[in-house]
């Protein structure tokens, strides 16, 4: 990456695009889109000052350091155009709960498991066949005697159930 | 794989659900554009260093040379050598003969007379003086403001022709 290898950056992006997603949605307090903006300035400020680390967690902790100050950047922007005072205070404590990067995915895991309880019984049967059996879509779609499109469509509906539970979750623990 | 292990596989596909497909590509894509300028960048900035050291060597160099050749006491010729550069175009001023018809002449229409001072030698001498120097008796006769005559009488009865 240091010499500007494209490969190198598809295995970047392979490994880390993910997880610093997901590390920037528990900092912005689940506002996705402040996530996302803040994922493309850090991506891009990773390609500016990227160097050599030892290992991976070197690594890591300058890509959340990365994008932690790309958030704050975008925050002061949208603060001058929106005056969400209110909403910043909110995020600088977020962000310092945040800050224990080794809980984090154990945090939106709870979090996720949380979600997961909160659905109805055929659902949580759905999410459990798919996601932690391993059975197929068509093994699903064959034992509910309903077609694969089927399936698939409610799976994509109970994600998205999910990821709105876990968003609303993160977007209210600062005042929990 | 173990259940957490299914969780983050889980927990990706939740938080990607509805995301843009095209968001992770078009990053990427400019993530590698970004990259490929940088490393232009550095390249162009690779090689003007290394002409910069080639640049500093050759005067190193040249200028151990120069001072080698100093030390050789090459004779200094006896003349001065001047160098001179044509001027520029735009810095020489040209000139030509007018035609005849813009070209004024004039004449002297007056006469210039010149006057130089009198001999010094000569004397004015006054009516008495004049008289003096002539052995005869004479007279002088006023005829105007500025004319006289001189008239000398000879003792025979015969007068001389006047004097003017």
């Amino acid at each position: 990456m240091v010499r500007g290898d494209e490969a190198a950056y598809r295995s970047f992006y392979d490994a880390y695009f993910n997880r610093l997603f997901r590390y920037l949605l528990v900092v912005a307090g689940g506002n996705e889109e402040m996530a996302r903006e803040a994922l493309q300035s850090a991506l891009i400020r990773v390609v500016h000052h990227v160097k050599v680390f030892s290992n991976d967690a070197e690594f890591w902790g300058w890509l959340t350091t990365l994008a932690r100050s790309a958030l704050a950047d975008d925050r002061r922007k949208h603060r001058r155009y929106f005056a969400f005072l209110d909403r910043f205070t909110r995020q600088v404590e977020i962000e310092s709960a945040g800050r224990n990067d080794t809980h984090l995915d154990e945090h939106l895991g709870s979090l996720l498991q949380r979600g997961i309880a909160s659905l109805d019984d055929e659902e949580q049967r759905l999410v459990e066949q798919k996601y932690f059996a391993h059975r197929s879509v068509r093994e699903i779609a064959d034992e509910l005697q309903t077609t694969e499109k089927a399936v698939e469509s409610k799976l994509s509906r109970i994600r998205g159930k999910l990821k709105g539970a876990v968003l609303a979750q993160l977007n209210h623990e600062p005042q929990n | 794989m173990n259940r957490r292990t299914d969780q983050d596989h889980l927990l990706g596909e939740v938080l990607s659900e509805g995301m843009p497909g095209e968001f992770r590509e078009s990053l990427l894509t400019e993530t590698l554009r970004l990259a490929r300028k940088r490393r232009r960048v550095r390249q162009v900035r690779r090689f003007s260093s290394a002409i910069a050291a080639l640049v500093i060597i050759a005067a190193v160099m040249a200028g151990i040379l120069t001072s080698h050749r100093g030390s050789v006491q090459t004779p200094r010729p006896g003349y001065q050598l001047i160098l001179t550069a044509p001027l520029p175009e735009s810095q020489i001023v040209t000139t030509r003969a007018l035609p005849n018809n813009q070209i004024v002449t004039s004449v002297s229409t007056a006469n210039i007379v010149s006057t130089t001072p009198g001999n010094p030698d000569v004397r004015e001498i006054s009516d008495e003086e004049l008289l003096a120097l002539v052995p005869q008796p004479a007279a002088l006769v006023r005829l105007g403001p500025h004319r006289m005559e001189l008239v000398i009488v000879k003792a025979d009865n015969q007068t001389q022709p006047p004097v003017n």
